[in-house]
Parts: C-alpha cells; sequence; structure tokens
C-alpha cells in the first residue's frame, strides 16, 4: 500500500494528524487526527503490501489482540482507500 | 480509532504550517473571525496558503501575518511603505501597521468560496482585490446600504 505523499504526519498539541498538502489541501478540507496507533500504522504502511503485514506489524510493536488489531486494521485501511489518502 | 472531530487552535496548528509552508507546501485553512466578510466567511470558506518565496506583497494581496503578540491575522495589503506592510480586513475601514516583511507567514494563493475556488482569474477575486480595496473608506455606508435595500429594515441600525 502506499501512501498520497501530499498528506504529511506531523504532531499538534500532543496529537498527531495528518495534514493535507499541495493538490490534496485542494480536495480535503481539514486536518486529520490520528491515535498513536494510527501514526505507528501509517508511519509503516509504505513498506506493508497486504493487510496481514500491517497487522503483524502492530501486533509486534503493541500488546494487542490479533483480532481486535486485524478488524481496526481493516477498518483504518479502508477509510484511508475511500479517502484517498492511500492507494493500494 | 475515534471518529469525533476534534477542533485546533489555530495557534498550536501554526507552527506546524510554517514549517510545511517554508518547504514549499501549500496547506488549507478555514477561515475564522469576520473580518474578511463579504469576501471570505466562517464556517463557509477556507484558503490556500503559499510561501511568499521572498518575494515582496502587492497591493490587494491577501496574506498572513504574525502580530507582536503571536496572534495570527490574515487581512489584505492595503499599502506599502519603505518595506513594511499595512493591512485591513475586507470588512474594515481601520488599517493595521506598519507590519514587518519579516511577519509575513505566507501567501493566499486561492481562496474556496461557497465550495467554489476563486483564483486571481475569477471576477469575485478581482473585485475584492481593485474595486472593494479603492472604496475602503465608504465600505461601512455601503455594506449598510445594502442591508437596508436587501432586507429593507432598519433594525440592526447604530449598532
Amino acid at each position: 500500500m502506499k501512501k498520497v505523499e501530499d498528506f504529511i504526519l506531523r504532531e499538534i498539541a500532543g496529537e498527531y494528524v495528518l495534514v493535507p498538502t499541495g493538490s490534496a489541501s485542494k480536495v480535503f478540507d481539514g486536518i486529520i487526527t490520528f491515535n498513536e496507533q494510527a501514526a505507528f500504522l501509517w508511519n509503516n504502511i509504505d513498506e506493508c503490501e497486504t493487510v496481514e503485514a500491517l497487522v503483524k506489524k502492530l501486533t509486534d510493536e503493541y500488546d494487542v489482540d490479533e483480532e481486535v488489531a486485524k478488524r481496526d486494521v481493516e477498518v483504518f485501511v479502508s477509510q484511508l482507500l475511500a479517502a484517498g489518502i492511500i492507494n493500494k | 480509532m475515534g471518529n469525533q472531530a476534534k477542533v485546533f487552535d489555530t495557534k498550536e496548528i501554526m507552527p506546524v504550517y510554517r514549517e510545511l509552508i517554508k518547504n514549499g507546501k501549500e496547506v488549507s485553512l478555514p477561515i475564522t473571525g469576520h473580518s474578511m466578510e463579504p469576501f471570505l466567511k466562517e464556517g463557509r470558506d477556507r484558503v490556500i496558503l503559499t510561501d511568499c518565496k521572498g518575494a515582496f506583497l502587492k497591493r490587494g494581496d491577501i496574506a498572513l501575518f504574525m502580530r507582536e503578540d503571536g496572534k495570527y491575522i490574515m487581512h489584505r495589503v492595503v499599502k506599502k511603505e519603505g518595506g513594511n506592510y499595512f493591512f485591513a480586513g475586507d470588512e474594515q475601514t481601520f488599517i493595521e501597521g506598519p507590519i514587518k516583511h519579516s511577519c509575513v507567514v505566507a501567501l493566499v494563493k486561492e481562496a474556496y468560496r461557497k465550495g467554489k475556488r476563486i483564483t486571481c482569474k475569477n471576477f469575485t477575486w478581482w473585485f475584492f482585490k481593485y474595486i472593494w480595496l479603492l472604496i475602503l473608506p465608504m465600505r461601512r455606508g455601503i455594506l449598510k446600504f445594502l442591508n437596508r435595500t436587501i432586507y429593507g429594515s432598519c433594525e440592526n441600525e447604530e449598532g
């Protein structure tokens, strides 16, 4: 999976936010807040080909149940895909 | 992973935005406050900010600058004097300045007004940049007159 380069992750007031820049700033109104795990997923998304690979990354890094992690990653990825923030 | 909308203070966002702008990125900023009405309205419109790349602003340009107290203001350049700027909002007749060039954070490149993209090629942009700026001292009277003729009421008079 590939991040759209125009979206940049930054920390604002102790929160992770995804800021649309360039052409994304024109179509996307607002910024997106991420929690720590979402930010972790974001930083690893480029090197993961599949949802499974991303789930593995998450469960290796955090103490989370694999079922829960899988569900969360699926939702996360599908939301980002639907919003055009990442590509397959 | 949480879906609730969170509103950030401009003061919190700006350091991050400044860094992105400095690195040549364009970012979108929603309008806050009423000073740029009737061109730009809070809750409805937003602007795209870009780096001015060291170039000086011109009369009619809209720019974001930082006041000495750290507050960020987005207004229009009314005049330039010895490398300093004087700004006013489109809704205002008061002119603020001098503002040093180094206090300018970004230039407004385009706007999204009522959901529609407005650039220097649009009539609306041109009208506010030139005509509305030209009649700055008469703005209050014109807005009052328009309010009266359009809404046919004087109830908001002399507030």
